[in-house]
């Protein structure tokens, strides 16, 4: 899948830099290797095959200055041209009549952009080998970024009518879950509090809050759902195309790890996603001992977890800023469980896929106390994204740790 | 029949023998009348190119024979093999996208830069320091392009 998304987004711009310079006759991508990653719609793979092998093999011989940066094989009325960025050779064939510093911006600016980008969203297309059937669909647009590496995404207006308008903050944007997702993946620790919306038709635009949908029947289906407010700044109605792009903050306490997918194993059922979003068992152990375990260091006091090596191998860590439980939960009784960005618990959901994930590890990092406990989303929008754990106070004492200390948080994969 | 030594850097050497360039090699003492005039004409102007301080060396490749001139002599025959394979690579590409014959072939490395042309039966490969313009040595090559 991913690897189709790549090579069809690297279509697609490579048929809109036709489109864009209509003297240019054939583009296409190969890799050092001598994987073919796309080409133009009118270049077939024939011909492809054939100049990739002859320009391998002339990189092959090419070592003796050092490898080759480009190639170009100039015609009476037409050139071939050859550049080599990272290890991507970009082959374009174009008229004389053709600009050729046009050309070269395309190519060179273009094409590495949405590699670039692609590997980001989907890291393993790295070592896949490229797949064959294509359709296009569903593009993908490169828009200029407001800051290096951010890209933009088009989606489709749709009227905010939450209860009939109520209870609704006219000021946020209701987004894809994916997307939120995919941008934890991209950008990594840079903590996303706002979106930019911009409508091509009109030239508006305009930033707010965002929160994923209500609702699942809204998801994947290429929409944001913004109040009347954001309609009438940005001059759009209902179906009217905008575009959607991050607003980056650069945090730089909060470093976030991930693991490999690949390397985790699992042995529990097939879950419901919306499980992590319950969980709150009162009745509960703040740190469970589980049957036949001796991972666990009883006191008379707190339990403390000193287990999981396993997990510390393979799951995800996330570090996090402690924050304080407040509101109904961190006021009434001994709540034992403690509020995780929404982000981090996605990221989690997208990792392990249908695995169950009910409770979390969190590690004092200056003596290594862990606790092992119920988690839900945090709710408090003021908070979300800032990289923060919500504990109530009495876990934080078993963990030796106070508002505003460093933890680790990694999930329990059933 | 006279014999010429030729030593070193410039290696005058009989067809097909590229791959096996010595350093010293004998050869029959070519006669002027029996030399192809275009091939001594560009070895001329190829000469005076190679005078220039950014010009590294160069291949210069007839029917018959070849004169090979580098600043590293241990490389000549990487460097052969450089230019044979780019006159080759040439004429694939130029039959597949159906584009008329090639004029002229720039390769730019990330040490030096290639310029490859092809002239009638003769080929010249010439080698110059990275950044060097090549368009330069092209306007030095116009006489015999014509």
């Amino acid at each position: 899948m991913s690897t189709e998304a790549c090579t069809l987004a690297l279509r697609n711009t490579l048929t809109e830099i036709r489109n864009v310079c209509p003297e240019i006759s054939h583009v296409f991508v190969f890799r050092e290797n001598g994987e073919i990653l796309a080409e133009d719609e009118n270049t077939s793979e024939v011909t492809v095959k054939n100049a990739q092998e002859t320009l391998c093999a002339l990189s092959e011989r090419a070592t003796v200055m050092g490898g080759i940066e480009s190639v170009t094989f100039r015609g009476s009325e037409s050139k071939v041209n050859l550049i080599r960025v990272d290890d991507l050779f970009v082959t374009t064939v174009f008229s004389n009549k053709a600009d050729e510093k046009t050309v070269s911006n395309l190519t060179r600016v273009m094409i590495p952009t949405t590699f670039k980008v692609m590997q980001k969203i989907y890291p393993s297309i790295k070592n896949q080998p490229r797949k064959e059937t294509l359709t296009p669909e569903n593009r993908i647009y490169v828009a200029e970024p407001i800051a290096p590496e951010v890209q933009a995404r088009e989606f489709k207006v749709e009227d905010l009518t939450l209860l009939g308008g109520f209870m609704i903050d006219p000021e946020t944007a209701y987004i894809d879950r994916a997307l939120i997702v995919e941008w934890a993946e991209i950008y990594g620790d840079k903590p996303i509090k706002q979106i930019i919306l911009e409508a091509p038709s009109t030239g508006k635009t305009t930033q707010c809050k965002f929160r994923p949908f209500r609702y699942a029947k809204y998801e994947n289906k290429g929409i944001v759902q913004i109040s009347e407010k954001i309609q009438k700044t940005l001059c759009v109605q209902k179906n009217a195309l905008v575009l959607i792009k991050p607003v980056l903050e650069i945090q730089e306490d909060v470093d976030v790890f991930q693991a490999e997918k690949t390397e985790i194993s699992f042995e529990s059922d097939e879950p419901s996603k919306s499980d992590l979003f319950k969980g709150n068992d009162p009745e509960s152990n703040i740190a469970k001992k589980t049957e036949n375990s001796s991972e666990y260091i009883a006191s008379s006091e707190t339990e403390v977890f000193r287990g999981f090596e396993k997990y510390k191998q393979n799951a995800p860590v996330t570090q996090v800023i402690v924050e304080n439980l407040g509101g109904l939960s961190g006021r009434l009784g001994n709540p034992d469980f403690v509020r995780v960005d929404f982000v981090v618990i996605a990221r989690w959901n997208e990792i392990f896929g249908e695995k169950e994930i009910k409770e979390a590890i969190v590690e004092e990092t200056t003596f290594g106390k862990e606790i092992r406990c119920k988690f839900q989303a945090i709710k408090d929008s003021e908070l979300e994204g800032k990289g923060v754990i919500q504990i109530p106070e009495k876990l934080q004492q078993m963990l030796g740790t106070k508002k505003g200390a460093l933890v680790l948080v990694k999930p329990v994969v059933e | 029949m006279v014999k010429k030594r030729d030593i070193n850097e410039t290696i005058t050497i009989e067809e097909g023998a590229v791959i096996e360039i010595q350093e010293v090699q004998e050869v029959l003492n070519p006669t002027v009348e029996n030399e192809d005039p275009d091939y001594a004409n560009l070895l001329s102007a190829i000469q005076e190119i190679r005078k220039r301080t950014d010009v590294v060396g160069y291949i210069l490749k007839g029917d018959s024979k070849a004169t090979v001139d580098l600043n590293d002599s241990a490389k000549i025959i990487e460097f052969a093999m450089l230019s044979s394979q780019t006159f080759e690579a040439a004429k694939t590409i130029a039959s597949t996208f159906r584009i008329s014959d090639t004029e002229n072939i720039l390769i730019e490395g990330k040490n030096l830069n290639m310029l490859c042309l092809n002239l009638g039966p003769n080929n010249i490969s010439i080698f110059m320091e990275k950044g060097t313009d090549h368009r330069g040595i092209l306007r030095a090559l116009a006489p015999q392009l014509e």
